[in-house]
């Protein structure tokens, strides 16, 4: 008996025979790729392919157009602007959370009051649904009797308009987006930080560095990896922002907040030209993707320089 | 114990790295912390505040934090409105929200639930399967899967909307649940998949040398102490699925909408009561955080009991 048993260990175990067989784990992922290629892939192939043509809702016939969606798209005023807002969107919205959530986390890494009580409550904004924080902040940022506009009189701008006007429009929807998201990128940063290894910053301060020093030479660098993931997926999310600004101003007095995808929403269902509302989605998506894999490769490089 | 003059000397030097702030500083950190908990969580207790206040009083100004506290904007959710008269149409399409709104609440839990679960039974055996199988490609797995992040919902919407559209799918709860399952699928593959990736391959054939068969292996031994990772990513799913707004924005009819379109419906109305508002926005993200902070608490525990000795 016990022979067996050691007879069986010393041959290649059958059990890695059969998953090497590629029998069962193939099987058990068919069914899940079906779905979503059914669900995902299928309509965005189609969605591609409605791009190259003149496609309108209730149209008599549809033709097939080449690139002249993009030409036209691309060279649009409408569009142009929408890049520009997108693109400050994205910039204005990562830096200040950025900033913002390395502060916050540093200060939350001690073991003072305030820093175990936020330990455990800074993730309550990412737990709302973005809609709905968007027009609960709304209600607050009202001017006629908003609670932040009440505090704000104290300054003597209780009448400040925040989405109401195409000036402080975009301050707003970003103002909004940090008050969301920032707790995303504290809880990145702050993993981050409570993994850092000790040894090298011990061994630099024996060797006499400066605590500047150490921070900017030591600490940065190994935490570098872990704040880019932070910044890649928000850079991501950001460009095809959609739920937070539609909440706050729908696009904005004007087109004062249309962002991408805000702006090919509209091409869909107000202008009824889905074709060009999708090309405008497409080259969100290309956008997305030649950025993204910038930042990843960037990323990588990151996690090479400390050793993986 | 008597300590020699090397030990004390090591003895100091880990005492001062392990030494709390300086006063100055906790206070410095305290303070910058009350402030971002101003900034952070002071709007969610004022939306709280506000739910329990009536219309009259949110509309004064300045805005008091305890001027009253009334429990009839939660009663009228759930009570259509009670004995109020309806006088105006403002009045009627407020009623018609409120009790759109309750349904939507039924609504956004059914979708969520039945969306994680089938998700789970198909996905978790895919996860076991992805975790196990010896591929060189695993890499461009994983790129596969970040890359559906890089395209913006509407566009895979927008095709499904004209497609549900001629299948006669639009707007029917069963269309809905297919496209949640989109949202909670890859999530729930992907972090089970993690959750076995943890677990050595040593307990199947520990498992399967005792003569159980391959499903009995999985179902006894690997899948209970996966559970801290099956639960994490039944967590993740459910708050994403409970919090998505574009699926049901565009593919959803009024019978079937989540609470995150019937809330966004809410604002159509001028004069409307705030207070109502402020109670359904608060029943729409309470259980979500609900289920976060009692998911927390079991992850935690989990975690420690099934810890495997290597």
């Amino acid at each position: 008996m016990i022979i067996d048993k050691l007879r069986r260990q010393a041959a290649p175990s059958d059990v890695e025979q059969a998953v090497n067989r590629r029998e069962k784990p193939y099987m058990l992922i068919i069914y899940p790729s079906l779905i979503v290629t059914i669900l995902f892939m299928l309509p965005f192939l189609w969605g591609i392919y409605l791009t190259f043509t003149d496609f309108r809702l209730g149209a008599a016939q549809t033709n097939f157009n080449w690139f002249e969606n993009y030409w036209s798209v691309m060279t649009s005023s409408n569009f142009l602007r929408a890049a520009w807002r997108t693109t400050q969107f994205t910039l204005i919205t990562i830096s200040i959370e950025l900033g913002l959530a390395f502060a916050l986390s540093i200060m939350m890494n001690t073991e003072t009051i305030m820093a175990k009580v936020m330990r455990r409550i800074i993730s309550f904004p990412l737990m709302i649904a973005p809609i709905l924080a968007t027009l609960a902040l709304k209600l607050m940022l009202n001017n006629k009797f908003g609670v932040v506009n009440y505090l704000l009189s104290f300054f003597g701008k209780e009448d400040f308009p925040w989405g109401a006007s195409p000036d402080t429009s975009m301050f707003t929807v970003i103002l909004v987006d940090v008050w969301i998201f920032t707790p995303f990128m504290v809880l990145i940063i702050l993993a981050g930080l409570r993994s850092l290894p000790k040894d090298p910053m011990e061994a630099a301060s024996v060797d006499g560095a400066s605590k500047n020093n150490i921070l900017f030479r030591i600490t940065m660098p190994i935490l570098m990896p872990t704040i880019l993931v932070a910044v890649i997926f928000r850079f991501i999310d950001c460009i095809k922002a959609f739920d937070v600004i539609w909440g706050m101003t729908a696009g904005g007095p004007g087109d004062s907040t249309t962002v991408f995808s805000i702006f090919g929403y509209v091409l869909s269902f107000s202008s009824m030209d889905i074709a060009k509302g999708n090309t405008v989605l497409v080259i969100v998506w290309l956008i997305n993707m030649f950025l993204g894999t910038k930042l990843i490769k960037f990323w990588q490089a990151s996690k090479d320089r400390i050793g993986g | 114990m008597k300590h020699t003059r090397e030990e004390l000397k090591i003895i100091r030097s880990i005492k001062r790295s392990m030494q709390p702030l300086s006063v100055g500083k906790r206070i410095l950190v305290n303070l910058g912390l009350f402030v971002a908990f101003l900034f952070f969580i002071g709007p969610i207790l004022w939306i709280v505040l506000m739910s329990f206040k009536t219309q009259s009083q949110i509309t004064s100004w300045p805005p008091s934090i305890f001027s009253s506290f009334t429990l009839e904007n939660y009663a009228s959710i759930f009570s259509r409105l009670g004995g109020a008269a309806v006088e105006t149409t403002k009045d009627m399409l407020m009623q018609k929200k409120v009790e759109k709104f309750v349904q939507a609440l039924i609504n956004t839990a059914f979708l969520s639930v039945s969306s994680v679960a089938i998700s789970l039974v198909v996905g978790v055996p895919a996860a076991y399967g992805l975790s196990r199988f010896k591929t060189k490609s695993k890499e461009s797995l994983a790129m596969m899967f970040m890359s559906f992040r890089f395209v913006p919902e509407l566009m895979t919407i927008i095709p499904l909307y004209l497609i549900y559209q001629k299948v006669g799918l639009y707007g029917t709860t069963f269309g809905l649940v297919w496209v949640y399952i989109l949202i909670s699928l890859p999530m729930i593959i992907w972090i089970s998949r993690i959750g076995f990736d943890e677990l050595p391959y040593d307990l199947e054939q520990a498992a399967l040398l005792d003569g159980y068969g391959k499903a009995k292996a999985f179902f006894k031994i690997v899948l209970p102490l996966a559970k801290p990772g099956i639960a994490a990513s039944v967590v993740l799913s459910f708050i994403y699925a409970w919090n998505n707004f574009l699926f049901g924005f565009i593919l959803s009819s009024s019978d079937n909408q989540p609470v995150t379109v019937a809330i966004l419906g809410f604002y159509d109305i001028t004069g409307l009561n705030y207070g109502r508002i402020s109670a359904a926005i608060v029943l729409a993200i309470l259980p979500a955080i609900i289920v976060s902070q009692v998911a927390c608490k079991h992850l935690v525990s989990g975690l420690s009991m099934g810890a495997v000795k290597r």
